[in-house]
C-alpha cells in the first residue's frame, strides 16, 4: 500500500515538475525585454540579461560600467564586451535628437516686405478713423515730411527730433486703429522701422518725396 | 381696409428702429471724428455733447467741459480747429 501510495506520489512530483518548466519562463517574461524571452530557455534567458546591462551603461563612463557590471556579480569578463559593444551606437542614437529639436524651435519668421502703397490705401479705406481725422493724420504726416526735408537741406531739427515726432505720430495712428483695425495696426508696428528706415536715408527719402 | 397683421406692424417697428440707430451711429461717428481731430489738434475736449453743421467740411463742436470749436477744412486742405 506504502509503495502504490510512494509510486503515486513519485508520478505526482515528476508530473509537477514537468509542468514547472513552461511556468518558470512565463514568469520571468516580464522582467526580460520582450520577444526573445518566450523562445528563450532557461540558459538563453541569461543572453538577453547581456543586452540590457549595456543600456545603463552609456549614460556612465566606460570604466564605472564594467567596474559596476563586475560588481554586479556578472562575468567580469562578459562585462568589457558588453560595455564595447553598444557604446558606438549608443553615443550616435541621442546626438541627431538635439540636433532635430534645436533645429525646430529658432525657425525665424520672414521679415515683413514693405508695401507703402498697399498701407496707404488701407489707410484711405479703414472705417477705423473718420473723414476730420484723416485729413488731419495726413497734415501732419506731411509736416513730418517737411521737416525731413529741411533736415536734408542742413537745416534745425535734428533727426533725434524727428525720430520723436515720427514716433508720436505713429502713436496716433495705431491708438486710432488697434481697437477697429487691428490687422492694419498690426501691419503698421511690423512696417514701423522699415518705414523711418526710408525716412532717414537720404537716398531713399529722395524716391518717396 | 383689411386689418394689418401682427408680423406687418413688427416689421415696421424695426424699420423705424433700425432706421434711427443708423442716424444716431452715424451722427456718433460724426462727433467721435471731431473729438478725435479736436485731440490731435492738442486741444482739450472731453466729450462733444453737440456738433452743429455749417457747411461741407464745416462743424461747430460743442464739448461737454464748456469748450466749443470750430472745425474745418481751409482752402489748402489743412484741418484747422479754432476754438470760440
Amino acid at each position: 500500500m506504502n509503495r502504490i501510495l510512494g509510486c503515486g506520489l513519485l508520478v505526482l512530483l515528476l508530473a509537477a515538475c514537468s509542468h514547472a518548466r513552461p511556468i518558470a519562463p512565463a514568469a520571468e517574461a516580464p522582467a526580460t525585454p520582450g520577444a526573445r524571452a518566450p523562445v528563450a530557455p532557461p540558459v538563453a534567458a541569461l543572453t538577453p540579461a547581456v543586452p540590457a546591462v549595456p543600456s545603463p551603461a552609456p549614460a556612465i563612463p566606460s570604466p564605472p560600467a564594467a567596474g559596476k557590471g563586475a560588481a554586479s556579480g556578472q562575468n567580469p569578463a562578459d562585462a568589457p564586451l558588453a560595455a564595447r559593444r553598444p557604446a558606438p551606437p549608443k553615443p550616435a542614437a541621442p546626438a541627431p535628437k538635439p540636433a532635430t529639436a534645436a533645429a525646430a524651435p529658432p525657425a525665424p519668421p520672414p521679415p515683413p516686405a514693405l508695401n507703402l502703397a498697399s498701407l496707404e490705401q488701407r489707410l484711405r479705406d479703414t472705417h477705423a478713423i473718420g473723414v476730420f481725422t484723416k485729413l488731419s493724420l495726413k497734415n501732419q504726416v506731411d509736416d513730418l515730411l517737411d521737416q525731413f526735408r529741411a533736415f536734408y537741406r542742413g537745416q534745425v531739427p535734428p533727426l533725434t527730433a524727428l525720430r520723436q515726432r515720427y514716433d508720436l505720430l505713429m502713436l496716433k495712428v495705431l491708438s486710432l486703429l488697434q481697437d477697429s483695425d487691428p490687422p492694419l495696426a498690426n501691419d503698421i508696428v511690423a512696417s514701423r522701422e522699415a518705414i523711418w528706415g526710408i525716412l532717414r536715408d537720404p537716398a531713399k527719402f529722395a524716391t518717396i518725396s | 381696409m383689411a386689418p394689418r397683421s401682427p408680423a406687418f406692424h413688427f416689421a415696421l417697428l424695426a424699420l423705424t428702429l433700425g432706421s434711427a440707430r443708423l442716424l444716431a451711429a452715424d451722427d456718433g461717428s460724426m462727433v467721435k471724428d471731431l473729438k478725435v481731430t479736436i485731440a490731435l489738434q492738442g486741444l482739450p475736449c472731453d466729450e462733444v455733447i453737440d456738433a452743429k453743421r455749417n457747411a461741407d467740411s464745416d462743424y461747430l463742436a460743442t464739448c461737454k467741459d464748456g469748450h466749443r470749436y470750430h472745425v474745418f477744412v481751409s482752402a489748402q486742405g489743412r484741418v484747422m480747429v479754432e476754438k470760440r
